[in-house]
């Protein structure tokens, strides 16, 4: 089993494999009997020095790593991922969750462009696609229900009648 | 050799500390993390012999090994703040030094200097005529694997000496890695086929040797 996962076939070295184990063995041997090896007093005194110092950007970035960290480069790829999907999720859903979100605390993001074009009252509602009710009256008090003049998902368009009174709509 | 005898795993379940050493080294830790002069220098010199054996056994060259235990501590020393407490300190230098070999590996091969080479056999190291003449041959089959080392990749080296020459738990080389104890596993496995092959063919080069 672990000949095809791993690709070699340790047992099919036993010659090696006794190399190894007595190349390991004297290993130890010998280092047991070595010195220790230890630093200059120099090198401890410029790592004291040093350890002191502020660490300086150029000389104290973190260390590249010898394994690559998966787990990081995989959480990574999945940032584009995420913005893509909530990107997607913004499209389909016309922007409503954010600005229910927006709604839910206490802000309000419905921004209206009014304009004039050829004779005609345009409205513009930058609300997500909710659903508004316009009222319509020539007086700013005391818009009523029967000033309902319609309903509208983004944008309204109403024909002025050219007289020189002024028309005054509340959206809800 | 100074490495130490392999450790259980109770030893680092959880962030419970129990090896002896590791607590004195998690004090020492808390001293130096609050300014103690004392508690850096004795942290240094307990673990200078075993930075300075790992360095020389992924393959720095003798001149630059000063110079790279030199970077390992005093980053070390910059950030013991960051050292969770209840962790392994042998570990966490373990990867350090392990990361700080690599980045050295890399500044040379940035500077293409051929002065230098990477893949260092260890037959020079550390004054082999101060062992007794009795462990000649033991010193000639650490020259041997030592040169086998150099034949692995750096990854397949890393974990060799860490679990084969420093004694590591597969579970603790892999928290000093990084990595899975899967990882290492494979590493190991590979690290092993290769150097068998080697040392065997050394064998069948110089039969009776």
């Amino acid at each position: 089993m672990f000949f095809g996962l791993f690709g070699k076939d340790e047992r099919a070295l036993p010659h090696g494999k006794q190399a190894l184990d007595e190349a390991l063995g004297a290993w130890r041997e010998a280092e047991a009997v070595l010195p220790a090896e230890r630093l200059s007093s120099g090198a401890r005194a410029n790592i004291r020095a040093l350890a002191r110092q502020r660490a300086s950007v150029a000389s104290d970035r973190p260390l590249t790593g010898l394994f690559v960290p998966l787990g990081r480069l995989v959480a990574a790829a999945g940032v584009p991922a995420l913005l893509l999907a909530v990107s997607f999720g913004w499209f389909i859903g016309g922007g409503a969750a954010d600005f229910q979100g927006s709604e839910a605390s206490g802000l309000s993001v419905v921004s209206i462009d009014a304009r004039k074009v050829n004779g005609l009252a345009v409205f513009d509602i930058a609300n997500g696609g909710r659903i508004h009710s316009v009222y319509r009256g020539s007086s700013a008090a005391g818009l009523a229900e029967a000033d309902l003049f319609t309903k509208t998902q983004g944008s309204f368009t109403d024909t002025l009648d050219g007289g020189s009174g002024v028309t005054y709509y509340r959206i809800d | 050799m100074s490495g130490r005898a392999a450790k259980t795993d109770e030893s680092y379940v959880a962030g419970a500390v129990t090896d002896p050493d590791e607590r004195v080294d998690a004090e020492l830790v808390a001293a130096a993390v609050k300014g103690s002069d004392a508690a850096m220098d004795r942290l240094l010199r307990r673990h200078e012999s075993a930075v300075l054996r790992l360095v020389r056994l992924l393959g720095v060259a003798p001149p630059d090994r000063e110079d790279v235990a030199q970077e390992i501590f005093v980053r070390v020393f910059r950030h013991l703040g960051t050292f969770k407490q209840g962790r392994s300190f042998r570990g966490w230098l373990y990867r350090i030094t392990v990361n700080a070999v690599h980045d050295h590996r890399h500044r040379l091969s940035r500077r293409a200097r051929r002065e230098a080479p990477w893949n260092e056999t260890l037959d020079d190291t550390p004054d082999v005529s101060a062992a007794p003449a009795d462990h000649a041959v033991a010193l000639e089959r650490r020259r041997e694997l030592g040169a086998a080392l150099s034949g692995l990749s750096a990854r397949e080296r890393a974990v060799f000496v860490l679990v084969e020459i420093e004694g590591l738990e597969r579970r603790e080389a892999a928290r000093s890695l990084g990595i899975t104890s899967i990882t290492v596993r494979r590493h190991l496995s590979r690290a092993r086929a290769s150097l068998r092959a080697i040392l065997a063919g050394s064998e069948k080069k110089t039969p009776g040797g």
